[in-house]
């Protein structure tokens, strides 16, 4: 055996590597399958694509025509939404000058009341 | 065998109404040839198959956009080679292997691999081979292997002669120092 080796040693020598009986045979078979099977996954792909976007629009228009109703909607009958978001147990209690004293004292110190009694000159 | 005609082949590729029979002729043609740069690439015969059919369906779904600018072999090999390098880059990272370190897991694919009864000398030698980074490996397969011209490489690979040259003379350098230190 040589001292050296060298890269033209393997030359023409077999790399070892092998295929399968008949790979190549069957190889354009099996492309042929694989893109059939490529092209009807891209056909319904495109299908799916053209649904979404002939929809979109028309998606978008009826969106925006809701929003445009309930907005006109909300609008046109702002009045009675308020007169029914204020309970008519507040309306009542707001009547009775009492009840509203009663709620000022309370938040109120005394000291600060002391002096406004004074100021009033009770 | 069929006759090739690249000219008339690239008429019926681009001819919707042949191109399926066209393409069948092109995957027969080219398939043998694309297939063993592959798998030098990649070594193990069942990612070679893989790279081999996702090579040919890119080609497939890109054929309409072929220009003619180059050869239908230098396209198919720089989709074919770009595919290796994606894929061995993917086994790198599931095996968490820095992108230029040895691709150490592909020597122990290649022993285990049905498709290989190397002697210890040829598993030398895809060692020392595998050993290359990347660019390298391509250049020296390509020369080595497929004897193919500079001229035509360059062309695949997008570099110049010049520096195919060094590429080529530094790979069998390294080869034959990996081969020597351990035999």
């Amino acid at each position: 055996m040589k001292d050296k080796i060298e890269i033209t040693d393997f030359q023409n020598r077999p790399s070892g590597m092998k295929v399968p009986e008949g790979y190549f045979v069957d190889f354009n078979e099996r492309m042929e399958t694989l893109i059939d099977d490529s092209e009807q996954n891209n056909n319904q792909r495109e299908l799916k694509k053209g649904l979404v976007v002939t929809l979109k629009p028309w998606l978008y228009i009826a969106a925006m025509v809701g929003f445009f109703a309930f907005v006109f909607n909300f609008l046109l009958n702002i009045d009675s939404v308020i007169d029914q978001s204020t309970p008519a147990s507040m309306l009542s209690m707001a009547d009775d000058e009492g009840v509203i004293e009663d709620a000022v004292y309370a938040s109120v110190g005394e000291y600060a009341l002391f002096e406004y009694w004074y100021a009033e000159g009770e | 065998m069929v006759h090739y005609n690249e000219d008339e082949l690239v008429a019926r590729l681009l001819d919707e109404s042949t191109r399926r029979r066209a393409f069948s002729e092109l995957v027969s043609h080219f398939q043998e040839r694309l297939y063993w740069q592959i798998r030098k690439m990649v070594v193990i015969h069942a990612d070679a198959d893989d790279v081999l059919q996702n090579t040919f369906l890119k080609a497939w779904r890109g054929i309409e956009n072929f220009r003619g600018d180059s050869k239908l072999s230098t396209w198919l090999y720089r989709i074919a080679i770009n595919e290796s390098i994606s894929v061995l880059n993917k086994q790198k990272q599931e095996f968490n292997l820095e992108l230029d370190n040895t691709d150490s897991h592909l020597i122990v694919g290649l022993e285990a691999d049905p498709y290989f009864d190397g002697d210890e000398l040829q598993v030398l030698l895809q060692q020392a081979i595998l050993a290359l980074p990347d660019k390298q490996r391509i250049v020296f397969n390509m020369r080595y292997f497929d004897e193919m011209k500079y001229d035509a490489i360059s062309e695949i690979l997008g570099t110049s002669v010049g520096a195919l040259k060094a590429s080529y003379h530094l790979a069998t350098k390294k080869i034959e120092a990996f081969l020597n230190c351990r035999v």
